[in-house]
């Protein structure tokens, strides 16, 4: 076989470090860039290293941000009243796409998950303790992922606020809008049930 | 229900296959390693979303190959059903991962999606191994039979290993000083709570196996031995209580042992140390009884097996029996034929036509595997 030769076998390694993505999607990648324009493979690099030059984590929420602050937090608009907390900065977008939520948020970074080593010092968790006694939050809601290590985090959460006397809220279970009842797994049904509401 | 196709593709030894199957009996024949039992692994695995031989789903792939590929299809009474697993190996920078992915009707499925279409009963030398052998082999025969009853049963015992692998992990890094003894309270009630569901669960099936397995005891033992099975679940009293009782025993059992699990960094009690204890009159088979009487027990577990499975669902299992015939002598050899008759479809492997009855061979679909591939 001949020697690939080093500049492509770099791309390649350095592709496949990437989540996702194995040695077989990295050579295809790699081939790919290798078949593409100039100009638009020197956009795409000079798209990368402006994204880590550019974008960084807000000090507040940690959230992404141009400069200290995000653009949620330093929106005069937001009400600084109600906190969302989530665990991805995705989990922001996601919510703000729904149009239904005007509080600021704080992103964990992570959820505990023992087995990967991810405790609660791994989390953004000491970050907004502090945040809460500093700022005039009168309700935290808790949007962790509806799973096993989620429900740790709130757990955790919940216990960690509880002496701040905060109002704190859990997002609710229940069924996804336009699924079938009969498709539904038997522990998100059970959930629906014990949180149904009066009509 | 019965299985009408099996196609397999870079699967253990067999590049590809695709063989139509009888309702009735089949007969796999030849010599060692040529393929049979590989054959009716396929099955298990598409019935079961796990190989009953391996914990490695790496060991599926054929060798140098970089997926393996199952597909069953299955005739129901609401039409046809098709299974696929799909097994492909990942090259990572160390090692090689091997990921199982499943579909029903070519749609992706979770693992418990696919139970209950295709419910099998296996047979095979390691089952002579059920009542003498460890505590591991006696709860997979519960884990089989219950997962194939309900799918909400396997969803349990998912997210139980998943609790337990957490709180394992927890109880290592509370021992190595990362993190403190308080982070555990989350993992262990809830662990208790799964641990709970699973054993409550356990009780109630065993309470409705343990007659029929008595039944056919009796019957195999003319009348002479009494069968008893007795779960030992591990960290709780069960009787009538309700799940929040018994996860409260676990609870508390792990409260107990908390200084130990956190030496070991592992989970001292619940469903993953239960047991089931056979007893033949008033002795513990595992101890007292003879290579003989054991043989004899496991073929009636196995009965009641198909049996319970069969009077549960209303609907027959396959049975795969691996190489068994050649194991058992002529008088249980009848018996576990004579459950035959009637007519549950069964996959049965020989090394050579002459280990099995006549009266088998005459009424089945017989093929010769060979070098990993089967011939009329």
């Amino acid at each position: 076989m001949a020697e690939v030769p080093a500049p492509l076998t770099r791309v390649m390694e350095e592709l496949g470090r990437l989540p996702g993505i194995g040695p077989k999607t990295a050579q295809r990648l790699s081939f790919y860039i290798l078949r593409t324009p100039r100009d638009s493979v020197e956009r795409l690099a000079a798209a990368l290293v402006d994204v880590k030059a550019r974008i960084r984590f807000c000090d507040e929420c940690f959230f992404i941000a141009e400069g200290e602050r995000c653009a949620i937090c330093l929106s005069s608009r937001r009400d600084r009243a109600i906190l969302c907390v989530v665990e991805e900065p995705l989990d922001v977008m996601a919510i703000e796409r729904t149009g239904e939520y005007n509080g600021i948020y704080h992103v964990l970074h992570g959820a505990l998950s023992p087995i990967d080593g991810i405790g609660p010092g791994e989390l953004k968790i000491a970050e907004l303790v502090s945040r809460l006694r500093r700022e005039p939050v009168s309700e935290v809601i808790l949007a962790c992922d509806p799973d096993m290590e989620g429900e740790a985090t709130a757990v955790y959460l919940a216990q960690q606020l509880a002496p701040l006397g905060i109002q704190t809220s859990r997002l609710a279970h229940g069924l996804p809008v336009g699924g079938e009842l009969e498709y539904a797994d038997e522990l998100t049904l059970a959930r629906a049930f014990s949180g149904r509401r009066s009509f | 229900m019965f299985l009408s196709n099996v196609s397999l593709f870079d699967f253990r030894n067999y590049a590809e296959l695709d063989l139509a199957l009888e309702r009735s009996a089949t007969v796999l024949f030849g010599g060692n390693a040529q393929g049979k039992t590989n054959l009716l692994e396929a099955v298990a695995l598409s019935a079961l979303t796990r190989s009953p031989r391996t914990q490695q789903a790496s060991e599926l792939v054929r060798f140098g190959q970089p997926a393996a590929r199952v597909t069953c299809q299955v005739q129901g009474d609401a039409g046809p059903t098709e299974l696929e697993v799909r097994v492909s190996m990942t090259q990572l920078p160390e090692t090689t991962r091997a990921t199982k992915r499943f579909s029903v009707n070519g749609r992706a499925r979770p693992s418990s999606d696919m139970l209950g279409t295709l419910r099998v009963v296996l047979f095979w030398p390691d089952d002579l191994q059920l009542i003498k052998g460890p505590g591991e082999g006696r709860r997979r025969f519960l884990n089989t039979l219950l997962s194939q009853l309900d799918r909400s049963h396997a969803r349990e015992l998912n997210r139980y290993q998943h609790l337990l692998e957490q709180r394992n992990a927890l109880l290592r890094a509370v021992r190595d000083g990362r993190q403190p003894v308080g982070d555990l309270d989350y993992w262990t009630a809830n662990l208790a709570l799964a641990g709970a569901a699973i054993m409550v669960d356990r009780q109630r099936r065993l309470l409705e196996i343990q007659p029929v397995a008595a039944a056919f005891h009796r019957e195999l033992t003319d009348d002479q031995e009494r069968l008893d099975l007795r779960y030992r679940p591990a960290g709780a009293r069960i009787g009538e209580a309700p799940i929040e009782l018994v996860a409260q025993q676990l609870q508390a059992a792990m409260a107990d042992s908390r200084d130990e699990e956190i030496a070991r960094g592992q989970t001292a009690v619940g469903p993953q140390r239960d047991d089931v204890e056979v007893w033949l009159d008033d002795r513990e088979a595992r101890l007292y009884a003879s290579q003989g009487q054991q043989r004899t027990a496991v073929l009636s577990l196995k009965l009641a097996e198909l049996h319970y499975l069969a009077e549960a669902t209303g609907e027959q299992p396959v049975l795969l029996l691996d190489d068994v015939m050649s194991e058992l002598d002529p008088a249980r050899r009848e018996r576990l034929l004579a459950a035959l008759e009637p007519g549950p479809q069964a996959l049965i492997t020989a090394a050579d036509l002459d280990d099995l009855p006549k009266s088998i061979v005459d009424r089945a679909a017989v093929f010769r595997v060979e070098g990993g591939s089967v011939h009329a």
